[in-house]
């Protein structure tokens, strides 16, 4: 007879005490290898019968990655450690000093760098893996040195990350920028790979407590993170032509100097991140041109991949020739990658950090950021403005008219950058107001102007705008043609072009497609209409709550007469998706 | 007044009579007699002070005054004000400790036998011609190679552990491109050969010639453990100035789930109300009493017990031969039947071959509906927490700064979440690591009990309390 628990669902399983007794590690090491390795746990489809009958919540690895574990060359540095330690703690005790001193000398070390190879084969893998790997390398360079984590491997963390700021400054690879409450978050793009980064705020070292987090774990990850970091930085430093050591222009340091504190010193200013790197070979600057594939549908998509491209390179160099000056309030660090990483230049006050630049008397600043209230001796030949006002130009990627960040004013909102609306969507105006940014290349102002010309079209996006202006043209067309080589020449008549009517046409087109959508995929077409719809109303809702809620600011600001009112500014734009929304229907249908 | 005086004479007497008894005569001619006559007390303590004064080195009076004092010729303003801070010291530098000293021979007295055996110094040892010779040489600055030779190499080797870098933990030099041609490749034969593309043929064929053996990750490592995004992007309403829509969509989001809690909270107060009683100190001692005391009370009436006649029940009878026949019988009839029934009903659904047709269909579309919806569900669990343990993943609360807490600058910003706790519970939810409730061992030692002895009563019994204290044996 066929026994249970034999073949099938319970062979493919093997629980974590069994994977402990057939590696002869203990947990601590077990969950360690699992970490370097990338082996997870898994929920099997059936726990009855992964466990074998056995109901009680278990974890189950896959049978066959623990096999490919005892093949790890690891576990036997695992086990040299063990006896190391064995050893230091035999000789510490007898006080044996001599003995304790020549094993620290020989202490095992490991090296991951067959295992970074190994998980990610190509360097597009370790790209895509990038995100995880710099937010905790991040988070571990900020942490104090008293804390359970090792000295130097927090240093480690600051040196590499501090590695790929640069980099990301020399290649102009920062894409937008977000401040909420947890931390900043930046995305990069590196080689056309979207990475977001969240990097904890400059405050006070918070420390949690045991039940939240394992260090002992994330410092298993951040050990597998450095190594994979110092490859990655090596290798987007000569994709970029610059030496990997970083190296700053004019400052020699040995590398084997003895001399602690010169090389201290160094390491400092580079951390500044306030001077270009030296570069192995003189950049041949390359022009990428977008290659035009003709295509169906691929003529507006292509426009737009252009206009994207644009807008990238816009952004790239957006502070050029800016000078700013970062006051002692701000957050030096992250306000001057964003900075640098636009191509501006900056420097602060010398006693806060190294690598200052340049003073605050300097004559030819056109910027200084500032985060207080007031400033008792202004220079008039630079603006005083408030850091948001860098990292909204970043979103918007073109420079903000300056005045409503000016020193003590009332900022608008910081509006996220990472949201995409679905159709229907309520968009709120400021939102409304950077996506169009981010899309053409109009300033607020002249888009005011549009808007006074063409009131008509005033609740309709760009989009529609343009099949607008289509639409007007083809009756120009037609008049051409219709103008017949006739024996007579009359006078031609203007003919007015049937909207109404065509709209209806449109209008019942679109229902015959409705008509024509096979039975398989009505009910799916149904659903999505009506979560549409709803959302519309939605959209609406909000829209009407937030004219409410500005009208309610408006009457109280009136009241208290204080400075103009700021949402006022805002509400340019009363566009909303909801209104293009039958010509994207049709698109789809 | 006289008599008292006379008594007093007579006294004193009586008192000199006693003392004044005759010393017994001994012989003295002999040496165990003088010993234990002689009172040599003084010659003892004369020589006791003599081998005292000739283990200390010499007498007090004999020893020069300088070696007792010491001329204080350093003022006070001389000495250096401010003293060093304290230190470790080297047992080098105090030399051997006080505590130590008792174990030192402090006896002034010179061996009195010269050829004793003992350890020789360094200096004395070996031929003392031959060390006469090498003494000469050295003076003249001669040295044998093999002491230079071996100096040198201690040079050496200090100086190459001194060049010696600290091992590091992990790597910290990175001089090299890993996805190059440096990185993790062989040479098979002239050709350089990344070790992961290596086909199975190739993996023996390494194995062989070289020795080390390439294992290649198993499929199953390759299965996604999830859909979500390692950062994922923030909410709007988390930015630090938030539009005012998208603060009170995430206000709204986070007193949705603090409402969900209360109501929980106060449905399991509701459910566990009879089990949640308040029971007074007293009470609950009682029943610990009367539950701890169950099981006693019933020895001590065993007795009591009333057997209880159980009524015997009959064993089942053996069925006899004929109904054996008889049950066959009849089990052979009701499958005959049973089969007959079968037949008849199949000939009959040729009659209905439409509606079992229809039947297969339904039963087709319920099959395929089934298949789509498993599918969704298993789509929609990539972007779940899996259950991977023993205990469930627990979302972190939402960071939202409260209306009242925004200040719309920098520099006020209040922080909320930690990107740490952020990271621990991303990686819970993306099923890379299972949640844990971290076991922490309490180590629970006996508490051992002790009565002070000044405290306890003296242990035996009072001869008045024989009988009172004992107790009835059981």
């Amino acid at each position: 007879m066929k026994k249970k628990y034999e073949a099938g669902e319970a062979t493919k399983y093997i629980t974590r005490a069994q994977a402990l007794k057939k590696l002869q590690l203990n947990l601590k090491d077990f969950r360690r290898l699992c970490i370097l390795k990338g082996v997870y746990p898994r929920e099997p489809n059936n726990r009855k019968k992964a466990q074998k009958g056995k109901l009680d919540k278990k974890t189950l690895y896959y049978v066959k990655d623990i096999r490919f574990l005892s093949h790890e060359p690891l576990i036997w540095k695992f086990r040299d450690f063990k006896i190391f330690m064995r050893k230091m703690k035999t000789a510490m005790e007898k006080g044996d000093k001599e003995t304790v001193a020549r094993l620290k000398e020989n202490k095992p070390s490991m090296k991951l760098d067959h295992l970074v190879k190994e998980r990610y084969p190509t360097f597009m893998d370790a790209l895509n893996d990038l995100d995880d790997c710099l937010t905790l390398c991040f988070f571990y360079s900020t942490l104090p040195r008293d804390t359970k984590v090792p000295a130097n491997l927090i240093s480690l963390c600051r040196r590499l990350t501090v590695e790929f700021l640069h980099y990301v400054i020399a290649a102009k690879a920062l894409r937008k920028v977000f401040i909420s409450v947890k931390g900043i978050y930046y995305q990069i793009e590196i080689k056309g790979q979207p990475v977001t980064i969240l990097i904890n705020h400059q405050r006070g070292f918070k420390p949690t407590s045991a039940s939240d987090v394992d260090y002992r774990i994330m410092t298993n990850f951040v050990d597998f993170y450095t190594s994979m970091l110092g490859f990655i930085n090596f290798r987007l430093y000569h994709s970029i032509n610059l030496q990997y050591p970083p190296k700053l222009p004019g400052i020699t340091v040995k590398e084997d100097a003895t001399d602690e504190d010169a090389v201290e010193e160094y390491n400092e200013l580079v951390a500044a991140l306030n001077s270009s790197l030296v570069t192995n070979v003189p950049q041949a600057e390359e022009e990428v041109q977008i290659d035009e594939f003709p295509s169906a549908e691929g003529a507006e998509k292509l426009e737009e991949a252009k206009r994207e491209a644009e807008a990238i390179e816009r952004l790239k160099s957006l502070f050029k020739g800016l000078k700013f000056f970062i006051g002692r309030e701000v957050p030096r660090e992250s306000v001057v990658f964003v900075i640098r990483s636009c191509d501006g230049e900056a420097s602060w006050d010398p006693s806060i950090f190294a690598g200052a630049t340049y003073d605050e008397t300097d004559e030819s600043i056109t910027h200084q950021i500032v985060d207080r209230p007031s400033v008792d001796k202004q220079y008039l030949s630079r603006y005083y403005i408030q850091p948001q006002w860098l990292f909204d130009c970043i979103n918007f990627r073109r420079l903000l008219p300056v005045e409503d960040y000016f020193i003590g004013a009332n900022l608008p909102p910081h509006i996220s950058p990472f949201v995409t609306e679905r159709l229907g969507d309520y968009i709120p105006p400021e939102r409304q107001m950077l996506l169009a940014l981010q899309r053409g290349e109009t300033l607020p102002a002249e888009q005011e102007e549009e808007e006074e010309e063409d009131e008509s079209e005033d609740d309709s996006s760009e989009e529609e705008e343009e099949e607008d202006k289509v639409e007007k043209k083809e009756p120009t067309k037609s008049q051409v043609v219709k103008e017949k080589k006739g024996m007579k020449v009359m006078r031609g008549r203007v003919e007015m072009p049937d909207v109404k009517g065509m709209e209806e046409e449109d209008k019942e087109h679109y229902k015959f497609r409705e008509l024509m959508i096979r039975n398989k995929d009505k009910r799916l077409y149904r659903s999505m209409m009506k979560n549409r719809k709803s959302r519309e109303r939605e959209a609406k809702r909000l829209e009407n709550k937030r004219k409410q809620h500005e009208k309610e600011e408006k009457d109280l600001k009136k009241s208290t007469s204080s400075g103009k009112a700021l949402t006022a500014k805002w509400s340019i734009q009363p566009q909303s998706a909801t209104s293009d929304t039958q010509t994207k229907k049709m698109k789809m249908v | 007044m006289a008599t008292s005086t006379l008594g007093a004479a007579w006294l004193v007497d009586e008192s000199d009579k006693l003392n004044k008894k005759k010393q017994k005569r001994i012989v003295k001619h002999k040496k165990k007699a003088w010993r234990v006559t002689s009172n040599v007390e003084d010659v003892e303590r004369f020589l006791e002070s003599k081998r005292l004064d000739e283990r200390l080195g010499a007498p007090l009076e004999e020893r020069p005054s300088d070696s007792f004092f010491v001329v204080d010729t350093k003022t006070e303003a001389d000495k250096p004000l401010k003293r060093e801070l304290t230190k470790k010291r080297k047992i080098k530098e105090i030399g051997p400790l006080r505590c130590y000293a008792i174990l030192t021979p402090n006896s002034a007295v010179i061996d009195p036998l010269k050829k004793r055996n003992r350890v020789r110094l360094p200096e004395e040892r070996g031929d003392p011609l031959l060390r006469k010779v090498m003494e000469e040489r050295r003076a003249k600055g001669k040295i044998p190679t093999r002491f230079l030779q071996s100096m040198k190499h201690h040079q050496e080797n200090v100086e190459a552990l001194a060049k010696k870098k600290k091992p590091e933990r992990l790597r910290t030099t990175f001089d090299f491109d890993l996805w190059g041609d440096a990185g993790d490749s062989l040479m098979i034969g002239d050709k350089k050969v990344s070790a992961l593309d290596l086909s199975d043929q190739l993996k023996t064929y390494t194995m062989e010639k070289m020795g080390n053996r390439i294992y290649s990750r198993p499929p199953t490592m390759f299965f996604k453990t999830t859909g979500l995004k390692p950062v994922e992007y923030p909410h709007p309403g988390t930015s630090y100035n938030p539009t005012f829509q998208d603060h009170q969509a995430l206000l709204k989001e986070a007193y949705n789930l603090e409402t969900k809690e209360m109501k929980e909270e106060v449905r399991t107060r509701r459910r566990l109300g009879p089990m949640l009683k308040k029971i007074p100190v007293q009470r609950k001692e009682e029943q610990w009493w009367s539950e701890m005391t169950q099981g006693l009370a019933d020895e001590e009436e065993p007795a009591k017990e009333e057997e209880e006649e159980v009524p015997c029940i009959r064993p089942t009878k053996p069925k006899t031969r004929k109904q054996k026949i008889r049950a066959k019988a009849l089990k052979w009839q009701d499958m005959r039947r049973k089969k007959l029934k079968e037949a008849k009903k199949r000939l009959l659904e040729f009659d209905r071959l439409r509606s079992i047709r229809r039947e297969i269909r339904k039963s087709e579309e319920l099959t395929a509906k089934r298949i789509e919806i498993r599918k969704k569900e298993k789509e929609a669990k990539m972007f779940k927490p899996a259950m991977l343990g023993r205990h469930k993943y627990e979302p972190p609360p939402i960071e939202v700064n409260l209306s009242e807490e925004i200040t719309g600058t920098l520099r006020g910003l209040k922080t909320e979440g930690h990107v740490l706790i952020d990271r621990f519970k991303s990686m819970q939810r993306r099923n890379i690591i299972e949640p844990r409730v971290r076991q922490t061992v309490v180590f629970k030692y006996k508490h051992k009990v002790f009565t002070k002895r000044s405290h306890s009563e003296p242990k035996g019994l009072k001869v008045g309390n024989r009988n009172k204290d004992k107790t009835p044996v059981q």
